[in-house]
Order: C-alpha cells, then structure tokens, then sequence
C-alpha cells in the first residue's frame, strides 16, 4: 500500500513553472532519493508535500487520505515531517529544549517526553550536549539535531532535505547508518541529496528532476546511467569518474 | 577549592532566579509599608508594581514570541473604562465591574489579534497603534456617556481610598500575576512561545499551531495588561484618554527595554526605573524624555538585553 500518492502536482509562481505535473508514488517503508539540478523543483515539492506553500493543482494523498488543503501543522500531526536544506535550530534554545518542541505537537506525559527526548538524543549521537545551546553546535551536530528534532513528532514518512550537504566524509559516514536505522524503524523517506556517492549507499529508487518535470524513475543504478540524466544532472565527468 | 567554587555559582544562580527577585521585591515592599509613613513613596510604589504588571503583560507578545504590539494602552485603558463605566453608570458592584474590565480584555485581544496574528509581518504593530485612538475617537464622540476629553470619576475606588490598604491589595494581586506569568513562561507553553519567536516557520515544522498559540498568548497578555488598567483606575479615582494615548503604549515597551526583554522580571525592573524617573521629573517633563532617550541609547549600545542580561552577565562572571 502506497503511503503517499502525489497525483499530478504542478506549482506556479506567477507564471513560472517551479513543479510541473509530477506523480509519485512511495510504498510504506520505502527509502527514495530525489536528485536533480538546482533550481529543478526537489525543494518546492518538498514543501509542497509538507505544506509549506499550496499546490497550483493536483492532488497529494497520504496513508488513503487526501491532505491536499491540509496545513503544514496538521500534515506533521498525520505523520509527514521534514528537515531543512539550511538548518533551523531553535537557536537559543538548548539540544534538549530543540527537540522537546517536536514532542509538544502530541499531549503527552512529562515524564514520557523526558523518556523520548533523550532516547532521541542518544540516538542520534549527541548525547552529554543535551544542555547545549543550538547556536554553539557544529554544522555535523546541527543536521543530526535537524533530524531528531522531525523525529520527535513520530513521523511515519521523513523528508530530508540535503542531510549531507556542507558535511565532511566523516560526518557523512556518521549520518548514513542513522538514517538507514530510522527507515528500518519503519518510517518511510524520501532523501534530496547532491553527494551522489552517499546516496547510493541509501537508496535503491531515485527519481530526477529537471526544470520541475520527472525526467526518470527507477532503480538507482540504471537511472544514473541514463543519457537524459547524465545529460540534465550528472554530467559526463561523474560518469568518466565513476 | 572546588566546593567553594560550587557553593559560590549556586549562591549567584540563586541571586538572579526570577522567584527569588519577585518575592524579595514584594517582601521588602511590604517592611517599608508596614514601617513608612511616607505617603508619597508608598503611592509611587503602588504605581510601580501596576506598571510592572502592565510592562510584564507586554513582554509576554513582545519579548516571547517577538511581535511588537504598538497598542498595548488599548488593554490597559480600555479595561479600566469598561470597569469605571459599568460601576459609575449601571452601579455594578466594584468587584465585578473590575472582572468585566478585565474580560474585556479578551474582547480586544480578539479583535486585534484574530485577523493580524494569522499574517507574518507588521500587522500586528500597526493594527495595534491604530486602534486605541479609534477608541479616544468615539470618546470624544460620546462626552456625556463616556466622559469625552475630562474623563470619569465619580465611581467606586479600591479600599474606599485607604492607600495603605489599596497598596497590599494591589501589591497581592500584581504578586499572583507575575508569578502566574513567570509559571507560564517556564512551562511547555513558555517554550512553544519561544520556538515560535526562534522560528516560526521550523515550529510549524514542529506540528505547531503557530496561530493559535499566538492568539492564545496574546489573549493572555490582554488579561493581565486590562488587570493593570482595572487597578490603575480603581486606584486613582479617575478615567481619562489619556490612558489609552500611545504614549501609555510606548511606556511599557521602554521599561521592558530597560530592564530585559524576554524576562519577565526584566520589565518589573524597568518599571521601576522609569516610574521613580517620572515621578522624580514631574515638573520637568522635558527633561524626562531627554533622559529615557538616553537610558535607552546607552542600554542599547552597552547591554541590549538591559539590566537582567548585565546582571546575569555580572553574576556570571
């Protein structure tokens, strides 16, 4: 059973097509990569999916339900929560109090959140900075918080925004196994990411983008030595390289 | 060596808990009351602790959740006209007229902030300076109802007019409030005021209803800004437009930023600054500008998070 079904979505900023008629499908537990040049609409129909801004027309339906007109808040609620391309923090706002915001979104016990926040905290490696102040965080520190921060509504599909982007191969490599233990979980994503050789380690399925169109679907290996892609994304020296 | 260094950082945390402040304020005000007859100073702190009610009510919109409302004397003066009128014109008994004031309140609150509080921007400002000269407006309009440009007296004061027990019953009130404030700000609620002031748009993220806690808070603040208008009024005897002017607006923003925003016991703070200046200055008035503008330019180049973050720094250090 499909968890989200996004039928036909276009998105127009006077008259400028930022995403145009795209339909996707994602089954529950799936792990999808979305890739693209920039500017070709990854980010827009993320906010589209989450409800940062309202679709031009089509229809988005999440879990059997159609969550078209529903507002951004009301789509975390449901189950759909993202991370941002540039971070977010709360800034001053401690680690602890950074995700406990997240958990505020449900009525729970104290004691319970407690329980949540700092099994999160440990979880996603920044265990003894529970006390820290965002804005004193490392860029590494900031995208794990960026992740425990959407984890904490109890997400059952995650859309990461360029979770890699701006990290060293060794931030990368910490960050690959969480999100792969977060979709294990049973929680399904959707990865927009640039650092090919990461997402290739994530993912089976990719979609590209280009000029807000889907100009391929499919596994990751045969999309990426697709002429159309190569030509519109990758590029002949990603595949001289490879 | 360690211990003593413990022992020293717990004592200076201590110093500037919020609690502690609040209730020695209030302690030694009440030894001074008991002890004084200085009627002048008792009356000057009685003002005090109604500004700093009306100043805190204001640093819970604009220093929580960063929206500048420019209209706050609406809350403050339009509570204390609805409690002065229905006890003057309709004889409803003081304690009642004084809840009705206060739930007005909420009547304003909600037609200031249903409509601005949804938008992102300045709405809010602007709605919020406009409306209260509508309201000097239709006093104006209606002199003999409303008192027009002279305003009302003639209706019930607090405590039949004893100043000494005026000054426990509001110092009691003001006590509750800001601590009932200060619980707020300290629960969940306080931090979803915060993320939304951080963020907005990440809190939305967080399945946040930004808007209505928004409104919400904003209600909140109407309630405690009408409180203080309600004793203000009950206090002095008298109504007039001047308390809805938007230089009554523009007072709790200053001591707000004199004494740290954001902070709750920040504004008490300022208000007491500002009150004791303006009392001092009566017959000066301006030199009274002359000198708020420099506190304000100096607070602002030497400690924008005003005398609460100089302090916390000070106790820090």
């Amino acid at each position: 059973m499909p968890i989200l079904d996004i039928k036909n979505v276009s998105k127009h900023f006077h008259g400028i097509s930022a995403v145009n008629h795209i339909s996707l499908t994602l089954e529950e537990g799936e792990m999808l990569g979305l890739v693209g040049p920039n500017g070709s609409g990854k980010t827009t129909l993320f906010n589209l999916i989450s409800g940062f801004l309202k679709i031009t027309s089509g229809t988005i339906v999440f879990r059997n339900e159609d969550i078209t007109k529903y507002k951004t808040y009301q789509r975390v609620i449901k189950g759909i929560n993202r991370t941002f391309q540039v971070v977010r923090p709360f800034s001053s706002l401690t680690v602890y109090e950074n995700i406990k915001v997240g958990c505020l979104s449900r009525i729970e016990k104290n004691k319970i959140i407690h329980q949540k926040i700092m099994s999160l905290i440990e979880s996603v490696g920044l265990k003894g900075l529970e006390n820290e102040e965002s804005r004193n965080l490392p860029l590494g520190h900031l995208k794990k918080l960026e992740v425990a921060k959407a984890l904490a509504t109890n997400p059952k599909l995650l859309l990461l925004d360029e979770p890699f982007g701006g990290l060293s191969h060794a931030e990368i490599a910490e960050i690959i196994p969480l999100v792969k233990e977060i979709n294990e979980r049973g929680v399904s994503v959707i990865v927009v990411e640039h650092v090919m050789s990461a997402l290739v380690k994530l993912v089976e399925k990719v979609v590209v983008l280009n000029f807000g169109q889907k100009i391929a679907h499919g596994p990751i290996n045969e999309v990426m030595t697709e002429k159309t892609v190569i030509d519109a994304y990758l590029g002949d020296d990603y595949v001289e390289n490879k | 060596m360690t211990i003593e260094t413990k022992q020293n950082k717990t004592f200076r945390a201590f110093l500037v808990n919020p609690y502690i402040i609040i209730c020695a304020f209030a302690v030694l005000e009440v030894i001074y009351c008991y002890f004084t007859d200085n009627l002048w100073v008792l009356r000057i702190l009685l003002i005090c602790n109604i500004y700093a009610l009306f100043a805190v009510s204001w640093d819970l919109v604009g220093g929580f959740i960063g929206q500048i409302s420019l209209g706050h004397a609406l809350f403050f003066g339009g509570a204390a006209y609805v409690s002065a009128l229905l006890n003057l014109h309709f004889g409803i008994p003081l304690i009642l007229s004084m809840i009705s004031g206060v739930l007005s309140a909420i009547i304003f609150a909600l037609i200031l902030g249903l409509p601005t509080l949804r938008l992102k921007g300045p709405y809010l400002s602007v709605v919020t300076m406009i409306t209260p000269m509508v309201f000097i407006a239709i006093i104006y309009m209606y002199p003999v109802a409303l008192g027009g440009d002279c305003g009302c007296t003639g209706f019930q004061s607090l405590a039949n007019g004893d100043l000494k027990t005026q000054f426990f019953i509001i110092l009691a009130v003001v006590l509750i409030s800001v601590l009932l404030i200060l619980k707020l700000t300290n629960s969940n609620f306080g931090l979803i005021l915060k993320a939304i002031r951080e963020d907005d748009f990440a809190a939305e993220a967080a399945g946040l209803n930004i808007t209505k806690y928004k409104i919400i808070n904003f209600i909140i603040s109407g309630i405690f800004a009408g409180l203080s208008g309600v004793l203000f009024v009950h206090f002095q005897g008298a109504v007039a437009p001047t308390m809805l002017e938007m230089t009554n607006s523009i007072l709790p923003i200053m001591m707000t930023m004199i004494g740290g925003i954001g902070t709750v016991v920040g504004p008490i703070i300022g208000s007491y600054v500002m009150t004791f200046c303006n009392e001092y200055l009566v017959k000066q008035p301006e030199f009274r500008i002359i000198l708020y503008s420099v506190i304000a330019i100096l607070i602002l180049r030497f400690s924008p998070a005003g005398i609460m973050g100089w302090l916390k720094k000070g106790f820090k250090a």
